[in-house]
């Protein structure tokens, strides 16, 4: 027997079980050879804890045929998404465990991941929706859009007040100052009429004043007696009461009619028809 | 206009690498979008829309202008200025820097697969929106997108080797 037939029947031979004919012969042999002798032992050894269980298949696994770095860069960007199944995903993390540069691959990607979306947004200058704006806007929209963000910015300039009284009085020089224009002697009679004398201006009106005061207290001497004012009122009180009269006699028919429509639907109704009110009598009363 | 104003400078910065061009370009975007508003049925999703035509507006300027866009890397001081979201100057010092880093990072694809990460990681399109805006099929996208981002995290760890540490 030759050292390779024993290699050959090693595991049965480490697990006893072989039939007792063949053992016998294969114990012959290792009584001979030192070699065999300790290949069977290293066979017959047991495993430690830990070794064998899934975790440690899987991470042999990874780093052998399943989940090499190719592999494994594939699957990334799956990963750091969530969208890779918890199977891959258990291994691809089993490489990432003892790869170093795939793992520092995983670690830009998930940065990445953040990072980018804030690229999204870039701020143009601020004239870039005026710019738009005044592309696509017809004129008198243009027009009143720069008046209303122009005016009140201009208005609230410092200088605003300065700046109108300047314009002011070139104005005022330009038209007072132009030959020909109908405002040109305005100066010299403003001047003249501020050295006027005042009082003169209002001789005419004052004496008009004085004049109808008079008119009126010679009207009141030579006017109505207190019986003449007491006819007068004996008149207007006449007239009162006439007034007076016809309306009540209005309101009289008027209350009249509406009590006989509503004794009229209360009829209809089969309900008994109330007595007058006294505020119905004192009316026809009054009437 | 307001509200899409950022996302359409970007992506035409994306397309033209420049900033004027790509404010130029923008505005021809919006004034397009003005004119072909009733191009866009009802039930359609306006932002799939809105980065087509964009798109196609940068893909024409690029052909106008005869240029093809540069490779080389993009100067920090070239991007253009990110969207105030940065709560202290440290941290917009600090964002500043990889926004920079990532710019040539991407300055370092193909012009394909930074496209790629424009619509599917930048803009956050739906994979099945690009494969109709880029009429790819959708098995297509989805490989050309995990290429692309593996290479784009290899052109950021040769840049900065801390990245995502």
């Amino acid at each position: 027997m030759e050292c390779r037939d024993l290699e050959r029947r090693l595991e049965a031979l480490a697990a006893r079980s072989l039939a007792p004919v063949e053992r016998a012969r294969y114990e012959e042999h290792l009584a001979a050879c030192a070699a065999c002798r300790e290949l069977l032992e290293l066979a017959r050894l047991e495993p430690p804890p830990g070794v064998g269980d899934d975790a440690w298949v899987d991470g042999v696994l990874a780093r052998t045929s399943r989940a090499g770095c190719a592999a494994a860069e594939a699957a990334l960007c799956d990963l750091i998404d969530g969208r890779l199944p918890a199977g891959e995903r258990r291994q691809v993390a089993s490489h990432l465990a003892g790869c170093g540069d795939c793992a520092a691959l995983a670690s830009v990607l998930a940065a990445l991941a953040a990072e980018l979306p804030r690229l999204a947004d870039l701020r143009p200058d601020d004239r870039f929706v005026d710019d738009v704006l005044a592309r696509t806007l017809p004129v008198a929209a243009r027009v009143r859009r720069f008046w209303e963000r122009a005016w009140p910015r201009w208005v609230r300039r410092p200088r605003f007040a300065s700046e109108v009284a300047y314009v002011g009085v070139l104005v005022v020089a330009l038209v007072v100052a132009t030959p020909g224009s109908p405002l040109a002697d305005a100066p010299g009679q403003a001047l003249a009429t501020v050295r006027a004398d005042p009082r003169a201006g209002l001789a005419a009106p004052v004496a008009a004043v004085e004049d109808r005061i008079e008119g009126a207290l010679e009207r009141l001497a030579a006017g109505r007696t207190a019986a003449g004012w007491r006819e007068s009122g004996r008149g207007a009180l006449a007239t009162a009461r006439t007034t007076a009269g016809a309306a009540g006699e209005r309101i009289s028919s008027a209350w009249g009619t509406l009590r006989g429509e509503i004794a009229s639907l209360l009829g209809k109704a089969g309900e008994p028809v109330p007595e007058p009110a006294e505020s119905g009598e004192s009316i026809e009363e009054a009437s | 206009m307001r509200r899409y104003q950022g996302r359409v400078f970007a992506v035409a910065f994306h397309y033209l690498r420049d900033r004027e061009e790509a404010r130029d370009a923008a505005q021809d975007i919006f004034v397009k979008v003005y004119e072909q508003l009733g191009s866009l049925r009802a039930g359609d999703a306006f932002l799939p829309w809105l980065l087509r035509l964009a798109r196609n507006c940068c893909i024409d300027r690029l052909r106008r202008l005869k240029v093809r866009t540069p490779a080389r890397a993009v100067a920090v001081d070239e991007v253009p200025e990110i969207p105030a979201r940065e709560p202290s100057p440290e941290e917009a010092s600090l964002l500043g820097a990889r926004h920079g880093l990532l710019y040539r990072a991407l300055a370092r694809l193909s012009s394909k697969n930074r496209e790629m990460i424009l619509l599917k990681d930048i803009q956050e399109l739906k994979l099945e929106e690009i494969s109709q805006l880029l009429a790819l099929p959708l098995g297509t996208v989805k490989s050309r997108s995990n290429r692309a981002r593996i290479e784009l995290a290899k052109a950021v760890r040769s840049l900065d080797a801390s990245f995502g540490a």
